[in-house]
């Protein structure tokens, strides 16, 4: 697969979800204009939180190198459990 | 209430089965089986004892559940022939039933799986019972939102069932369904307010009314088809999955966006309350396709 279509479309995903998450919010600022409930505040902030982490995970994964596990030969007197 | 002349006579064995809502739990498997291919090759034993404590586990979830709201299932005409409300079972029968096979569920994951499966199923278990049945259900319109957490156990369940630890791509999944609830269930609860209304229960269209929460429905279905692409950029699927999570992905928010823009959504409604569960059904289909459909991952 193109690694630029790949990316295109993950950095896509970052800025939508980012935008849905921040709408929701709006929207329940909206609702929550009269009431006031630090209760439900949380209930909205606590998934948003936990969204923005995942995203940061998933961008450090994304980015990584990938790792190269190369067996090197034993130097002459090393004992390898 | 008097059951209607076409009913089927039920049994014991049929009201215990209905319990444990079977038809939900179908999909709950689905969440759970599909991951544990996605994250190794599991043994045929070990996909049908998670199939089996799983089963059991949300079964008695549900029944527990039903004790819970024996209340307001009388008074809503989707849950009134239930075996509580209907008259069929004592409702101290239906814990005693639900606690059971809730602990066998957790004895048989954490002896014959492990103990971390085990211990996420129970976990799933109490947040669907404390958490959503018990605190949020009656007094939040968030109650979806928060106690969707509940259902998004099972993919962890099925991920440490083979690999004893959860990594990101677990964690994805979690959130996937996760997401994928609020637009779900407000699909079903946008045509079923007087239901809600008569059993006050605070669902987010009575509360926040028709407008605000098709709203959210929106760009909680926006947030879902991004979260479901994004697995894709670590490698955790290939292009076999990324493909038909964009078509399911684009055919969810055509009906969602319908629901959003008629004033008559009823049935733009239905249909989004059934093609969402069809949906959840074939992307976790397509995650276990693409493993064995390989086509060149990312």
């Amino acid at each position: 697969m193109l690694q630029l279509v790949v990316t295109v479309l993950f950095w896509a995903a970052i800025l939508a979800a980012l935008v849905a998450q921040l709408r929701i919010l709006q929207s329940t600022r909206r609702v929550l204009a009269a009431a006031r409930s630090a209760r439900e505040w949380g209930f909205a902030l606590v998934p948003a939180v936990a969204l923005v982490l995942t995203l940061v995970l998933a961008w450090r994964a994304a980015v990584r190198p990938p790792v190269i596990e190369v067996d090197l030969p034993a130097a002459p007197g090393e004992v390898r459990s | 209430m008097t059951a209607p002349a076409t009913e089927a006579p039920r049994t014991l064995w049929s009201d215990l089965v209905s319990l444990t809502k079977p038809r939900i739990i179908s999909l709950l498997l689905v969440t759970t089986v599909a991951p544990m291919y996605v994250a190794g090759t599991p043994r045929f034993a070990t996909v049908f004892l998670v199939m089996l404590g799983g089963y059991l586990m949300a079964g008695g979830a549900n029944a527990v559940n039903m004790y819970l709201d024996r209340d307001i299932d009388d008074v809503m005409t989707r849950t009134r022939l239930r075996p509580i409300p209907s008259g069929r079972m004592h409702a101290t029968a239906v814990i005693a039933f639900g606690v059971g096979i809730a602990s066998a569920a957790t004895w048989m994951l954490a002896t014959f799986v492990n103990v971390l499966t085990a211990a996420l199923a129970l976990a799933g278990f109490y947040f669907y019972v404390f958490i959503y049945t018990r605190w949020l259900k009656r007094s939040s319109p968030q109650n979806i939102v928060i106690g969707g957490a509940a259902g998004a156990f099972p993919p962890l369940v099925g991920w440490a069932a083979v690999t004893n630890r959860l990594d990101l791509t677990a964690w994805f999944l979690f959130l996937i369904v996760f997401y994928w609830t609020p637009p779900h269930f407000w699909a079903l609860a946008l045509n079923k307010q007087r239901d809600y209304g008569n059993a006050k229960v605070p669902m987010a269209p009575l509360v926040w009314g028709e407008a605000e929460t098709k709203e959210q429905m929106w760009w909680y279905t926006i947030l879902l088809v991004a979260l479901t692409i994004l697995p894709v950029a670590f490698g955790a699927f290939g292009p076999v999955y990324l493909a038909l999570a964009l078509v399911l992905g684009g055919v969810l928010l055509h009906g969602v966006w319908r629901v959003r823009r008629a004033v008559d959504f009823a049935k733009p409604a239905w249909w989004v309350y059934g093609y969402s569960l069809l949906y959840l059904a074939l992307l976790f289909a397509a995650m276990v396709l693409d493993r064995f459909v390989p086509l060149g991952g990312a």
